[in-house]
């Protein structure tokens, strides 16, 4: 245990947490107890009230947790889980969800491959990657969906959740296959994956096929560029030992800063184009099925609209960051207004504005589109804000230094914010923007004030049967519907301190 | 400097001529525009252009669509509910599916909205939603205001009354100061207040936005009084696990049946007499499985009724439905009285004013022929 | 109209661009020195202007596009776009409120501002103050303290503030005793009946002036006006002689013994109310909805555990040497947190702070939920009875706009009035 302690940098912080207390577990019980609980008379007393304060919570939980009967959730599991998504395509949710596993999976497997060797090369202890390691991020998590579909009483939900930690396992280690230089690669894959997983769900209507034509695109791009650099222009000439970086650091080159001839460029993107629109129309012209995000329901909406909505405004507010950065009064000012108005207001405000006001903006011979695209559009909105003022912190944290560098080695400004200013800035803003995404997260529940079926909802759907009706069984839901919420969000919030603290060691 | 200033003299000449030009193309356009642009608002003729647009485009518009769009409450048990498999059911929901049985001849072609009593009325004017069938009752003010067109009453009921078993309260005479749980946003609030205050009794009310909270706040007695529609109460109590007491008073007058949107007579008259088809249905005693009985039926006002064909009469009624439309309504959906068995005989709901007037209620249909 | 203008600002735009690239080609032509004035296109200052009024163009289209837009829809619904119907009787009737439901829907909005004025108003120096002591408890060096006040924040940072309303209301304060009845009889009366808490109300002594309490409120304020006077006093004569100034405890004792002197001289200006329950009708006292309380404690409980995340981060960011001195000065625990720690990590804490802050304030629209009549209850309460829905979404975002501008500008000076000069 000890070595452990002094090995685990995250045991260490803990201990200095807590005003440098030497690791507890040297001592005997009774030396511990007196040390830590019954230091001085205010401690014991302070103990005495909080154990039975505790005891009495553990005894009413408990209470209530056996007196209680579950039979509500267990007949509306699948209403809680995925709202009224028509039952027998359940399967559409399931392919989904590994689809989305395997993305979590590559993705996070990529980031370990980079950050593993952003930490062999300073020196520094490497992140564990085990099975154990990973129970003990994702506990919670585990524990609640385990503790959901064990109401379902049947196997295929318990083999359906092991088959997708199966995938997010295998599609981890495969994501850590990439080398370090094959990042962008990776994460593309990655990408694709989630997307694949929407395509599955909701068909290939909205702009679903035309986000993975533009991946796809944006992908051949890059490895056309790719050849171009080591085959055509030459080995020497692109290799980045000519201009003196190690071989990792592959990934951080700047493509532009050695000569590419202006017909591969071009070749480049017409490249690019021709695939994306290709797959764009191929995607479209097959007959997916599926249903629209306006059928989703339950906590499987809440899960999408969040990030669906963080991925949406991250862009967005990217967008309205530089806007409030510029020179340019006009600009400047549109964006400050647009960001300090929508923070300003509370987000039930601009979901009744949803629904009350949107529909009126939309020209009269246009059909108005469904609630929850609307209400993703004040979402987006809403994320975008608030995204844009983290990504403003991150700017603001890129040394000016950067900038000049950059001029003076004759970058223009969109290069310099693209190449130089963005990924500094964004790769600050990494645990922040976890944070955003819990908050937006906790956010959604409000989409059920205005009446959409989601996880917090489905609560007040199940009420209404009549079954169950008039029992006051919210005392049941709600319990249950908190725990799903806390699961994910302690999850992530606990994700997150772990990257700022990774990041943090790596900037020191 | 000389020629530098000729230069900017001459550029002033030309900027002027551009300013004059446009001005003037500006003030063509306007002289055209203007009068198009006001004097119609004046007459308030682009309302009427829009109802002439919108006449016969919503029943089209549905049956291009496939689906009939339908304004429901999804928490309003007997009424409107979300089923464990995720299907909507209730009473209300059941007259969605006989539009859409009567129209497309598919009772399953519903496309649900659920909704607040807060967001009914601008969801049904924004023209998202075809028709709302969400226990909405028929005020003269709504019929006004809310540019909604009432149709043919489903269910009638009554503002009523409960309290718990042991509450001193008898009347409404009684409730004096009493806490009084009132959904949010509905005629129930608004009739609330205007009747105690003509009885000069002063209350506090308890608003909740849905029964999920206006419930335990009952049990747990925040207030002492609940007060919504009769049918509402009578399902609650029967199944609270408190004892209550359902009051005799009953305060208003809530006619609950289906509306749409005010301008397109065409598409009123199509859910009207979907709707009432069922009743006709219970009167002629037809039900979804028997009617396969009344195919050789020598009744010529039943064989009307089911677009049967009659020697010498045409059988189209010109209402833009099919001729067999009841026949699709009763095989698919059922006539009122299952409707209404299925849905409120579990919450123990008596027929009452709502049987057929054949049997001393009020549900009476004009004839269909 | 818009056509008009439209094509207005294009033929400036374009008169601008032929009278930039003419002269600088008239410059050229006539071989002037151009070397200090870049031509048109690589101009700084013409490429941000011109980048500007396509801004500005871009906007101005799509907020009339959008415009046009909403014109056509009022138009084919009939809605009105006036405020005409704010004098019009809301026919909401508010509870504990002498408001009658023919009060104009002006009335019934104002009332909601109001009470959510009050939730600010009390809840946001309660979560300070709890967020404070939780922060503390995080890094206490009782182990079950410690872990219990961990559990907390790691418990309600983490769901819906929705859901800490709905769930504290209904599990805690619904089981309050029942005061609905006609004597309230069964609730819950602490200290002989000066307290009392119900489900349906909770109610507080309160103060209730008698003759010459006005004559009082302005000799209390002198006394303050004293006892400030004492607090320098003392401040002076501690910086003056070393002595320790006590100069709590002596402005405290100079404002009571004013006070008490002053209320025997006036022969027992005011008295305390206590709540009586009659008939149903409670009176006397401060009360206030259960709602309210449930609402407040809620938003309380739910900022408290983001506010404690800024305080013990605040506190470690204190430099250990602080700490050490005051050990090596013999401070105890609670003299080091209140002259050395507190001091300089709420300075650290204050931007943070006021982010909550707003946070809370927007959270309070979620009293929606459980029917406290704030102002989103009630303005949810009049899109139900037909009122406009498109204005009343403005007045809503209006309120709640100045609402955070006003803090944030509020917090602002306060910060900028706490930050160490010229550090």
């Amino acid at each position: 245990m000890t070595s452990v302690a002094d090995s685990d940098p995250f045991v260490r912080n803990k201990a200095r947490d807590a005003e440098g207390l030497p690791p507890s577990n040297r001592l005997s019980a009774g030396e511990w107890a007196k040390k830590n609980l019954l230091n001085n008379w205010y401690n014991s007393l302070i103990t005495v009230v909080v154990a039975c304060g505790m005891a009495f919570a553990v005894v009413r939980t408990l209470g209530w947790l056996f007196s209680s009967d579950f039979l509500i959730i267990r007949r509306n599991l699948a209403v809680f889980m995925v709202g009224q998504f028509p039952r027998d395509e359940l399967w559409r949710t399931w392919a989904s969800g590994y689809l989305l596993m395997g993305a979590f999976g590559v993705g996070s497997g990529v980031l370990w491959r980079s950050a593993q060797a952003d930490a062999e090369e300073k020196g520094l202890p490497t992140e564990p990657h085990s099975w154990p390691d990973l129970l003990r991020r994702f506990w919670a998590i585990i524990a609640v969906l385990v503790f959901f579909v064990s109401f379902a009483r049947t196997a295929p939900p318990f083999v359906g959740l092991a088959s997708a930690f199966a995938v997010f396992w295998i599609s981890r280690e495969s994501g850590r296959r990439f080398s370090a230089a094959a990042r962008a690669r990776g994460l593309f894959f990655a990408g694709l994956l989630g997307l694949l997983s929407l395509l599955v769900l909701a068909g290939s209507g909205g702009l679903v096929a035309l986000t993975v034509g533009g991946l796809v695109g944006a992908w051949t791009l890059s490895e056309v560029r790719r050849y171009v650099d080591d085959y055509v222009v030459g080995r020497g000439a692109a290799s980045p030992e000519v201009l003196g970086q190690p071989q990792r650091d592959q990934r951080w080159r700047l493509p532009d800063l050695f000569k590419r001839p202006a017909w591969a460029t071009w070749a480049s993107r017409a490249a690019a184009v021709v695939v994306g629109a290709g797959v764009w129309f191929g995607l479209r012209a097959i007959d997916w099925g599926g249903y629209g995000w306006e059928d989703w329901g339950g906590l499987h909406l809440t899960l999408f609209v969040t990030v669906i909505g963080i991925s949406a405004g991250l862009p967005v507010g990217i967008l309205l960051a530089l806007g409030r950065q510029s020179d340019l009064p006009v600009i400047k000012g549109a964006s400050v207004i647009f960001i300090e108005f929508v923070r300003g207001v509370p987000l039930i405000s601009l979901l009744l504005f949803s629904w009350f006001m949107l529909p009126l903006l939309f020209p009269i011979d246009l059909d108005i589109p469904g609630k929850l695209t609307r209400a993703m559009i004040v979402i987006t909105a809403f994320s975008a804000a608030y995204i844009a003022e983290i990504v403003r912190g991150g700017l603001q944290s890129v040394p000016r230094g950067q900038v000049e560098a950059a001029q003076a080695s004759g970058m223009s400004a969109g290069r310099i914010q693209r190449l130089i200013v963005l990924p500094q800035a964004l790769r600050a803003v990494i645990p922040a923007m976890v944070g955003q995404f819990i908050s937006l997260f906790k956010d959604t529940s409000l989409l059920a004030i205005i009446g959409l079926l989601d996880f917090l909802r489905a609560s007040a759907v199940a009420n209404a049967q009549t079954e169950f009706l008039g029992q006051g069984l919210v005392t049941v839901t709600y319990p249950f519907v908190a725990l799903g919420y806390w699961a994910f969000a302690y999850t992530m919030s606990k994700e997150s301190r772990r990257v700022e603290e990774r990041l943090g060691v790596g900037v020191r | 400097m000389n020629k530098n200033s000729k230069l900017l003299r001459l550029l002033a000449v030309l900027f002027a001529i551009v300013l004059i030009g446009a001005a003037c193309g500006d003030d063509d356009d306007g002289d055209d525009a203007e009068p198009t642009e006001t004097t119609p608002t004046e007459t308030a003729a682009p309302v009427e252009d829009d109802m002439d647009e919108d006449e016969g485009g919503r029943l089209a518009a549905v049956i291009e669509r496939g689906a009939v769009n339908c304004g429901v409450n999804d928490t309003l048990p007997g009424f409107g509910i979300v089923s464990a498999d995720g299907a909507n059911e209730g009473f209300d929901i059941d007259f969605c599916r006989v539009v859409a049985a009567a129209v497309l001849g598919d009772a399953a072609a519903v496309n649900y909205t659920p909704l607040d009593a807060s967001q009914r009325f601008p969801t049904l004017q924004s023209g998202e939603i075809d028709l709302l069938i969400r226990n909405t009752t028929w005020t003269a003010s709504r019929d006004g205001n809310e540019q909604a067109n009432f149709l043919a009453t489903t269910f009638f009921d009554g503002q009523g009354f409960m309290v718990r078993d042991d509450s001193p309260i008898q009347s409404v005479a009684d409730m004096s100061n009493t806490n009084i749980c009132v959904l949010q946003g509905t005629t129930t609030l608004l009739n609330l207040n205007s009747v105690l205050a003509d009885m000069g009794v002063p209350f506090s009310p308890v608003e909740f936005q849905s029964n999920n909270e206006l419930q335990p706040a009952f049990v747990a007695g925040q207030c002492e009084v609940w007060t919504s529609d009769a049918s509402q109460l009578a399902a609650f109590s029967a199944t609270l696990d408190v004892g209550t007491r359902v009051l005799s008073d009953i305060i208003s007058k809530e006619p609950l049946g289906p509306v749409v949107a005010d301008g397109d007579t065409e598409w009123a008259q199509v859910v009207n007499w979907a709707t009432m088809a069922t009743i006709q249905a219970e009167e002629f005693g037809i039900t979804s499985s028997n009617i396969d009985d009344f195919a050789d039926s020598e009744n010529s006002n039943i064989r009307r009724f089911l677009g049967l064909p009659i020697e010498g009469e045409i059988a189209e009624v010109g209402l833009g439905l099919p001729t067999d439309f009841a026949t699709q309504i009763v095989s698919q959906v059922g006539n009122y009285g299952e409707i209404y068995e299925r849905n409120l005989g579990p919450l123990g709901l008596e027929r009452g004013v709502n049987a057929l007037w054949t049997d001393g209620g009020l549900m009476y249909v004009p004839p269909f022929r | 109209m818009l056509g008009r203008l439209l094509l207005l600002v294009i033929a400036l735009v374009l008169a601008a661009a032929v009278f930039l690239v003419g002269r600088y080609a008239i410059d050229k032509a006539t071989r002037r020195d151009t070397s200090d004035r870049p031509p048109p296109w690589r101009d700084l200052n013409v490429l941000s202007l011109a980048a500007q009024v396509v801004a500005l163009g871009l906007i101005v289209t799509v907020g009339a596009w959008l415009w046009s837009n909403f014109r056509d829809r009022t138009d084919a619904i009939g809605l009105e776009l006036t405020f005409d119907f704010l004098d019009q009787p809301s026919g909401i009737s508010i509870a504990d409120n002498p408001l009658s439901s023919d009060a104009g829907i002006r009335d019934a909005l104002q009332q909601g501002v109001k009470n959510t004025f009050l939730i600010i108003l009390l809840g946001i120096p309660l979560s300070v103050l709890f967020g404070t002591l939780i922060g503390i408890a995080r890094l206490s060096t009782n182990w079950l303290l410690r872990k219990l006040a961990t559990a907390y924040v790691e418990f309600f940072r983490n769901i819906p503030p929705l859901l800490v309303i709905v769930f504290l209301w209904g599990a805690v304060f619904l089981n309050f005793p029942i005061g609905a009845s006609p004597t309230a009889e069964a609730a819950w009366r602490p200290l002989g009946g000066w307290f009392i808490f119900s489900n349906s109300r909770f109610a507080f002594p309160s103060i209730i002036g008698l003759d010459n309490f006005g004559l009082y409120q302005l000799l209390i304020a002198a006394s303050v006006v004293a006892s400030v006077g004492v607090w320098v006093w003392r401040t002076r004569v501690f910086n003056n002689t070393g002595v320790p100034h006590r100069r709590a405890l002596w402005s405290l004792a100079t404002l009571v013994v004013l006070g008490a002197a002053f209320f025997f001289a006036l022969g027992g200006p005011f008295e305390f109310s206590k709540t009586t329950v009659e008939d149903r009708v409670w009176s006397g006292g401060f009360r206030m909805q259960m709602p309210y309380a449930a609402v407040m404690s809620a938003l309380v409980i739910y900022t408290a555990s983001h506010i404690s995340e800024i305080v013990r981060g605040s506190i470690l960011a204190v430099h250990r040497g602080q700490v050490e001195a005051s050990h090596a000065l013999a401070l105890n625990g609670l003299q080091r947190y209140r002259f050395v720690v507190l001091p300089q990590a709420f300075r650290i804490a204050f931007p943070p702070l006021i982010n909550q802050f707003l946070n809370y304030t927007k959270n309070s629209s979620l009293a929606v939920a459980i029917g406290f009549a704030e102002l989103t209850s009630i303005t949810n309460n009049l899109f139900g009875n037909s009122q406009p829905a498109p204005q009343l979404t403005l007045i809503l975002m209006a309120v709640y706009l100045f609402f955070s501008l006003v803090l944030s500008a509020m917090g602002n000076l306060v910060n900028r009035r706490l930050q160490l000069k010229g550090a």
